[in-house]
């Protein structure tokens, strides 16, 4: 998606318009990673290593699912389908965006270049009458509810970075031609960090409701043998074993 | 044991005082039985000097052992980037007279002495040392900075100090001192210093406060040196004979406009008598003039400074600070120790003051002694590493002027003169003509400038040898060529990754550093 392409939906513009049903595999399939909700993280987990990675303009941590081993690459598009059982909304709420493409307030927004758009069966945005459907009310509202969560988000990341829980890491990729690969950038929760931490900050972590995610981030790395088993199911240079370890 | 060391008195603020009030106490609890109390007294009268703007990367470590966030440093203290020096005109005087000596190490530097080789170069392709041997340089002339946001707080992708404003780094220090480490803070003025029949300080008289005791004192009383100098009568080592410059000239002056660029390497050129720092800060650039007043005037002096300047320093005042370099004979005397400019004061060339109040006050707060019987041991320790680092500070900055092959003024002519020469620093002089500086040259430990440092000066300013042809040159011909490559490469990478210094700047004021 470029910012040329982000319109924000108007009746007028996009009366006759019809979104496809189903995800946007063309927009998603060249994702690396996708930012998640602060209240996706239990749904994420059964799927997806969560790590953190930084923003490269602010230097800030984002919480994101990895969705593959290089920056522009989805490993669980696969055959035309997504390779999971839970869609992360960052991909489901394709192709709409909170956005001010007309300057001023944050308000909803479609990408028209969107291979989505016009696609059948789809859904329309307005009747006939010019009326907002309930399809279009319900991204609104997905939306909405994601920039809720977002402010959850940054309340967890503040958190733990100031709990000093962060560590980098590096994930080592062992190719079975003997090729090894290291892929740094990826920060997860130190389990040193959490067991040594004292009981005032361990209980005001819980006191906050983050404890269950912070434990939720740590076991999530286990996914990343499904990235390994979908990176093979790609069927390009195979990977015989992947590891991670803790910059502690 | 009842002469044990419990309270900690640091006489004098300044950025002396306050670092060794902050490392002592982050590293050592006030409970219990071997607790450890440190206060800090420092007259509202006497004013501080907060000239000394420029650090060593070390300050980084020690901010780290403090537990001050970078972040919250930058903010603080107007602080930015330093990434080495730049002198210009040293060499010559002459138009394109300049050159780098970076933080960087060259290249590969533990593996590989790379000063022949690149002699060998300078047939052909005649890049300069600096930018030969490692890409810092390049990121100077490009003003971009060591690292980007997204690199964790105190890392950098090229080494790096920093530039900051004296006077607030110092009540940075200050507040959290005694808002987060527990250092007691008094305010007044000292009358006196109390010595017992051993010849230990025991405590200093106070004008309102009246007797404040102690068992180890460090004395941060600036060119006071009101325990050191005063009460121990400790004499002070001139060194006037060998760094000719007693003064300095220093202005303030604000950027043109609020988006000019900020210089990341410290600026120094040189003039007839002496030489101008130029040190970049976001908010303003502090410059100033070290100069001999044997060989020019002040008033001349302070023309010199507002000629360099321009119109930008129009209306603005200037402030005179007169130098005496040197230091004093010993530094530590019984239960004392002298730290900052008490301890001793060079031009402030190369900026070894705060990195000098640091190792000192690592030595101090890594060896803080339990009782008297640990001091005398301790004292010859302390004494025998800094009597080492004004000798090898004072010929490492005298390089910089030995070096010139300025025939302009008397001040360079004068500089050459080999009765102001440290007979050691002519000795090496003597072999560099034939070996490249090398770690053993410099085996002390710590080694303050060591001999990379010494590399970038004496090839920086044309030194001229007769490395290129030894057959060891030849044996390493391709590890060269590859650091040569490597650096090009490193270059070109660092080149299109880092943002601009000021954009970092800004970056580091909205968002900050990650601890990771």
């Amino acid at each position: 998606m470029s910012g040329a392409t982000l319109a924000a939906v108007r009746p007028d513009r996009h009366a006759g318009l019809t979104i496809g049903q189903g995800t946007d595999l063309e927009a998603a399939a060249s994702l690396g990673h996708v930012q998640l909700g602060f209240s996706e993280i239990p749904l994420a987990l059964c799927d997806y290593p969560i790590v953190l990675i930084k923003d490269g303009a602010t230097g800030q941590f984002r919480l994101v699912a990895l969705l593959g081993f290089a920056a522009n690459r989805n490993l669980y598009v696969l055959g035309g389908n997504w390779a999971a059982t839970y869609l992360p909304l960052n991909v489901l709420r394709l192709p709409f965006y909170l956005g001010a493409p007309e300057g001023g307030e944050l308000e909803l927004c479609i990408d028209e270049a969107s291979s989505l758009i016009g696609a059948t069966p789809g859904h329309a945005l307005f009747d006939a009458s010019g009326a907002e459907t309930p399809f279009l009310t319900g991204r609104r509202q997905l939306l909405q509810t994601m920039r809720a969560d977002a402010e959850k988000t940054a309340q967890f990341i503040s958190a733990i970075t100031a709990a000093r829980l962060v560590t980098p890491m590096t994930i080592t990729l062992h190719h079975a031609d003997q090729h090894q690969q290291d892929i740094e950038g990826a920060y997860t929760i130190d389990p040193l960090a959490l067991e040594t931490l004292d009981d005032a900050a361990l209980l005001k972590l819980h006191c906050q409701g983050h404890l269950g995610a912070i434990h939720a981030v740590m076991h999530s790395l286990g996914q990343l043998s499904r990235l390994e088993q979908l990176h093979n199911a790609h069927g390009e240079r195979p990977i015989s074993r992947s590891a991670v370890q803790l910059h502690l | 044991m009842n002469d044990r060391v419990r309270q900690v008195v640091i006489v004098g603020g300044g950025s002396a005082g306050w670092i060794a009030a902050a490392r002592i106490a982050a590293a050592h609890r006030p409970e219990g039985e071997n607790g450890i109390s440190v206060t800090l007294i420092e007259s509202e009268t006497i004013g501080t000097i907060g000239v000394g703007e420029g650090t060593w990367p070390t300050m980084r470590n020690t901010l780290r052992k403090i537990g001050i966030s970078e972040t919250e440093f930058f903010r603080s203290c107007d602080a930015a980037f330093k990434q080495g020096a730049r002198f210009t005109g040293w060499v010559t005087g002459e138009p394109g007279d300049s050159y780098y000596h970076p933080l960087n190490p060259p290249q590969a530097a533990t593996q590989i002495n790379l000063s022949a080789h690149w002699l060998r170069r300078q047939d052909g392709a005649g890049t300069d040392f600096a930018h030969a041997v490692d890409f810092q340089s390049a990121l100077c002339d490009a003003g971009l900075a060591p690292k980007s946001i997204s690199t964790a707080e105190f890392v950098g992708l090229a080494n790096y100090a920093y530039h900051l404003d004296a006077v607030k780094f110092a009540m940075l220090l200050k507040k959290h001192c005694v808002e987060k480490l527990g250092v007691r803070h008094v305010v007044d003025d000292v009358t006196g210093v109390k010595v017992d029949d051993a010849g230990f300080v025991t405590g200093v008289e106070a004008k309102q406060t009246g007797f404040l005791a102690g068992d180890f004192f460090v004395d941060c009383t600036g060119f006071a040196a009101l325990l050191i100098g005063q009460t121990y009568g400790v004499p002070f080592i001139d060194c006037g004979d060998i760094l000719l410059a007693d003064h300095a000239v220093a202005l303030q002056v604000p950027y043109e406009h609020e988006d000019d660029p900020v210089a990341s390497q410290t600026n120094s050129t040189a003039q007839g008598a002496g030489w101008i720092w130029d040190i970049g800060l976001p908010t303003r650039r502090g410059t100033g003039y070290v100069y001999s007043s044997r060989h020019t005037s002040h008033d001349e002096a302070e023309a010199t400074l507002r000629a360099y300047l321009g119109p930008v320093a129009e209306g603005l005042n200037t402030r005179r600070i007169p130098i005496r370099s040197g230091h004093r004979q010993r530094f530590w005397e019984k239960n004392c120790v002298a730290v900052g400019l008490a301890n001793g004061f060079l031009e402030p060339l190369e900026a070894s003051a705060l990195m000098l109040i640091e190792t000192a006050v690592d030595f101090i707060t890594e060896r803080l002694p339990q009782s008297r019987a640990v001091m005398a041991p301790l004292a010859r320790q302390f004494n025998a590493a800094f009597e080492h680092h004004w000798a090898r500070i004072i010929d490492f900055l005298k390089l910089h002027y030995v070096l010139t092959k300025r025939e302009d003024t008397a001040f360079w002519r004068d500089n050459r003169d080999p009765a102001t020469v440290p007979d050691r620093l002519l000795e090496q002089l003597e072999l560099w003509r034939h070996l490249p500086p090398g770690p053993q040259d410099f085996p002390h430990q710590p080694e303050v400038f060591s001999w990379p440092s010494y590399q970038y000066v004496l090839h920086g300013m044309g030194f001229e040898c007769n490395l290129a042809e030894g057959s060891q040159v030849a044996a390493e011909a391709a590890l060269a060529q590859r650091c040569f490559m490597a650096t090009q490469r490193q270059q070109e990478q660092a080149l299109a990754a880092l943002p601009s210094h000021r954009a970092l700047l800004d970056a580091v004021r909205v968002h900050g550093f990650q601890a990771v």
